[in-house]
């Protein structure tokens, strides 16, 4: 269902949402590659959030379908889509405010564990041997992101750009093919961001398919292999950073009728 | 396997061990009978202490899963099922075991349903309920919860309170002892007032533990995803739903297995346990003890329910529960007994010992 060579790991289809009159993403196609960083940028009130909640599940679509390595994945809880294999950040970084920072990873190893309830109150052997290997999962993770020595650190404490990297270790917890991160660079200095682009970078070196939403333009065009514009719901441009930055109706929206 | 994990539930055992041995040696064994019933009321409070603090829903209506354990025990074990003893079910449950005859304080032969078949009855109807009525509320978040549990426990304490069948206004009483093991049970002779007070803190320091591995367990984190960022938590592949649906019915089944007992205990149950000042007051335990804090739950559960059995809140006892509620929420939301305070207390202690050291030895210079 894909249409072609099946490498699109992600494919949206003609993809309707409303909220009320506001057309916020209206008729919006676009795929992406596996193993490849795509952008999606846009001014302000684009629709840009609105679809990743489309495809991460905290929203209903009104038409359309979106693919998952040909499997459509529209209209499935949040929770069930974490298990197919897309994983995601907030755009106001949502941790888990009482919890340290290594225990917010290890709920990112929710899914890839299992002991439940009963197996929890009464701690059997096995479960205990499933918390070790969650606890060393977690820690690899941030060992590999440089921030295992804020381990045991309350989340809430960090400071801003920390918790961004948190978040991401929460995410590539999950194990996703396909990782969303809404504006991961929001409210960080040149320093911060430029090692938010290695991290990214170096996730897609480990194999996870990266979507990002950024208003950052030196990020977009350090990083990614392919831009999405959106305006008022609708695409307006794809294709490579440079094509994309010369593209007028991109340069018109951003800047004004003047500058095109 | 560390053995220091185990510590505070190794000197809980020893403080319960420690109590009963004071107050047999100052001959104040009456206090037992308190510490046993605050043992049952704290069940309800760790259980509620879950749900509020580590899963973060607010429930006013636990009273009515307690009333729920309660009267159902009540029911079944003095129902006489004597006069329906020609009938083919009464004789299928004879056969089986679940019924056992006895006298009642009035000499009448009774036959009735076994206290252990009562007791797991209970919490599979308490259980039943509050998975049906959770499925609905548990959309509900802040105050709307709070309403609908508010309501829940309205209903059911309406219903023990209207029914004859649950003796209306007057309750169930000559509710039979709970016999656990041959030699073993619950009931409210004084002669059995040791084994109680044992009996009870064994089912509490159980709960205690079960309570705990819970808490660090995969589930205990995912509760308090649940409570950090339920959005996250979804992302991250938590079924909020479920989680918060099956700790509310754990909490439950905590609350109806207090109730259970402790009517065995007192003999029997009146619809007051069923009650919102008894709802309020198990919530007014769990926010002073410290939300999520089961510790804290289960500290505040036995001295503010011992102290409120032994009368020293008079007659203002709800109000004294409803008036600690509000004063924590306007000062002290997270509760008193938590780790910053306690450390604070301590340093303030360290303190005043350096200022008490400073002066004896000035004492010292000055008469050298």
């Amino acid at each position: 269902m894909n249409g072609n060579n099946g490498t699109w790991l992600l494919e949206v289809r003609n993809v309707h949402r409303s909220f009320g009159g506001l057309r916020a993403v209206n008729d919006v196609c676009f795929h992406v590659e596996s193993d490849s960083i795509k952008a999606i940028i846009g001014p302000n009130g684009a629709g840009k959030t609105t679809l990743f909640n489309l495809i991460s599940g905290v929203l209903k679509l009104d038409a359309g379908t979106i693919y998952l390595q040909g499997k459509p994945i529209h209209n499935i809880p949040p929770y069930r889509i974490a298990r197919r294999g897309i994983s995601r950040t907030f755009q106001n970084v949502k941790l888990f405010s009482t919890m340290t920072v290594v225990e917010n990873v290890m709920v990112g190893r929710h899914i890839k564990s299992r002991a439940g309830f009963v197996a929890g109150m009464l701690n059997l052997p096995w479960t205990r041997r499933e918390e070790r290997e969650i606890f060393d999962r977690s820690m690899e993770i941030l060992t590999v992101l440089e921030i295992a020595d804020l381990a045991k650190q309350d989340a809430k404490s960090l400071p801003f750009g920390k918790q961004r990297i948190v978040e991401f270790a929460r995410a590539l917890a999950t194990e996703p093919e396909l990782l969303l991160l809404d504006e991961p660079a929001a409210g960080l200095n040149i320093y911060e961001t430029a090692a938010i682009a290695r991290i990214i970078t170096k996730i897609r070196e480990s194999g996870v398919t990266v979507l990002i939403i950024e208003h950052d333009m030196s990020l977009v065009m350090d990083i990614s292999d392919d831009v999405v514009v959106l305006s008022s719901g609708k695409k307006i441009a794809e294709g490579k950073p440079e094509e994309v930055q010369r593209d007028k109706e991109v340069i018109r929206v951003y800047l004004g009728e003047e500058n095109a | 396997m560390s053995i220091r994990k185990y510590i505070p539930v190794i000197t809980l055992i020893a403080f319960i061990i420690l109590f009963q041995l004071i107050t047999g040696a100052l001959g104040k064994e009456y206090f037992l009978t308190q510490l046993t019933m605050s043992a049952y009321y704290s069940l309800v409070a760790i259980g509620l202490c879950i749900l509020m603090g580590y899963a973060g829903q607010i429930s006013i209506g636990h009273a009515a899963f307690f009333a729920m354990g309660g009267y159902t025990a009540s029911v079944l074990t003095t129902f006489n099922l004597l006069p329906l003893s020609g009938s083919a079910w009464v004789q299928l449950l004879m056969k089986v075991g679940l019924t056992t005859i006895r006298k009642n304080p009035y000499g009448m032969e009774i036959l009735h349903i076994t206290p252990w078949i009562s007791l797991l009855i209970a919490i599979a109807i308490t259980a039943l309920v509050a998975f049906l009525i959770g499925i609905p509320i548990l959309r509900l978040k802040g105050h709307y919860l709070a309403m609908a549990t508010l309501g829940f426990g309205s209903i059911v304490y309406r219903i023990v309170l209207g029914s004859g069948i649950f003796g209306e206004a007057d309750g169930i009483s000559e509710v039979p002892a709970f016999n656990i093991l041959p030699q073993l049970s619950v009931s409210g002779q004084m002669s059995l007032r040791v084994e109680n007070y044992y009996i009870a803190w064994f089912v509490v320091v159980l709960g205690m533990v079960l309570l705990l591995n819970l808490i660090n367990s995969r589930v205990g984190r995912a509760l308090r995803s649940i409570h950090g960022s339920e959005d996250a938590a979804n992302s991250m592949g938590v079924n909020t739903a479920r989680y918060k649906l099956f700790v509310f019915v754990l909490s439950a089944v905590f609350a109806s297995v207090g109730g259970v007992l402790l009517t065995h205990y007192n003999g029997g149950i009146g619809p007051s346990e069923a009650g919102v000042m008894k709802s309020v007051r198990y919530v007014a335990i769990v926010a002073v003890g410290g939300m999520a804090n089961l510790w804290g739950a289960l500290i505040m559960g036995v001295t503010l329910n011992f102290l409120s059995l032994r009368g020293y809140f008079g007659s203002y006892d709800d109000a004294f529960f409803g008036i600690m509620l509000i004063l924590i929420m306007l000062f002290a939301p997270d509760g008193i007994l938590r780790k910053e305070n306690i450390n604070r207390f301590y340093q303030f202690l360290g303190v005043q010992w350096k200022i008490i050291q400073l002066r004896l030895q000035k004492q010292k210079g000055d008469s050298a």
